[in-house]
């Protein structure tokens, strides 16, 4: 049985949780405690989410969601090791959620052939001018080309596209 | 005064059960109120996020893998033992971890981590603190 990684990465509130749990196969493992401060929800996660995705007999894709707080990064390093791929979310029109895009390209050094996407949340829920334009400039900067899609976290569909979207993405890397 | 009690309640423990390293009072998701150090060292939000960690997983594997609650987390060391336990500080949910050196056998650090958990969770909520 090969067990592939896929880490959930990105600010606080942009919906890593609530995605493993549309994309997760198997009931999933949660470490959300109550939140003592203010970061616009009620629960925030502490430990690691964790869900699975069984595509045949030999293939399990493991889902790994990690705090959003910088503060938790050694969780971040748990996860790190032998990644397949990466979902990186930013929470739309969140200032705090496009700067720490830069944070955690570097810290999880993602490069132009690791299998990674960004996902901007939150779009139907915060009125504005979208993220886009600004994830695509911090991407330019490093001659990174990655897909970006709106997405709700709530919807089975746009958690499917998610998965979808990234086995291509290797297909792509590996010529295949 | 802001964890007057609660730095009694440590100071007491700490007489008591000798051989104490470190005992962290943080909230569940992370965030000091107290630390108390023997050897004056200071990474006391490094092990609040430890030990809020630590705990979540630990609960998530006790009731959702195991079907039962959680007790405490004990991890031993060549160099002493952590013990990390869930308790409620000032009406809020906490974690107390305690820290001994290897001279104070894993049952006692357990057992003075334990009274000290219930007696952090006897003091009364203040809206002034906290």
């Amino acid at each position: 049985m090969i067990h592939k990684k896929i880490a959930f990465i990105g600010s606080v509130g942009s919906g890593k949780t609530t995605l493993i749990k549309n994309l997760s196969n198997t009931e999933t493992i949660n470490t959300d405690v109550k939140s003592s401060i203010d970061i616009g929800k009620d629960l925030t996660t502490v430990g690691m989410d964790y869900g699975e995705i069984r595509i045949d007999e030999d293939l399990k894709l493991g889902l790994y969601g990690v705090p959003g707080q910088r503060k938790f990064s050694f969780m971040w390093d748990f996860v790190k090791q032998g990644l397949w791929a990466v979902v990186i979310l930013i929470k739309n029109n969140s200032t705090e959620s496009i700067k720490e895009l830069e944070y955690l390209l570097d810290y999880f050094a993602i490069k132009q052939d690791t299998p990674c996407l960004i996902g901007i949340t939150h779009s139907d829920l915060i009125k504005g001018e979208t993220s886009k334009k600004h994830i695509k400039n911090i991407l330019n900067k490093r001659n990174l080309v990655l897909p970006i899609y709106s997405i709700n976290a709530n919807l089975k569909e746009n958690a499917e596209l998610i998965f979808r979207t990234l086995i291509l993405l290797e297909e792509t890397n590996n010529g295949t | 005064m802001e964890h007057e009690e609660l730095k009694f309640l440590i100071g007491k423990t700490v007489r008591q059960a000798e051989y104490v390293n470190k005992i962290n009072l943080s909230s569940a998701d992370g965030f000091t109120y107290h630390s108390f150090s023997t050897d004056g060292q200071s990474e006391d939000d490094k092990l609040s996020a430890v030990s809020s960690s630590l705990t979540s997983l630990s609960n998530a594997a006790t009731s959702q893998l195991m079907n039962t609650e959680l007790i405490s987390t004990v991890i031993e060391s060549a160099d002493g033992n952590m013990v990390l336990l869930k308790t409620r500080y000032r009406g809020k949910d906490a974690v107390l971890c305690f820290i001994s050196g290897p001279q104070l056998i894993v049952g006692k650090a357990r057992y003075y981590a334990k009274k000290l958990a219930e007696a952090i969770s006897t003091i009364p909520a203040d809206q002034s603190a906290v």
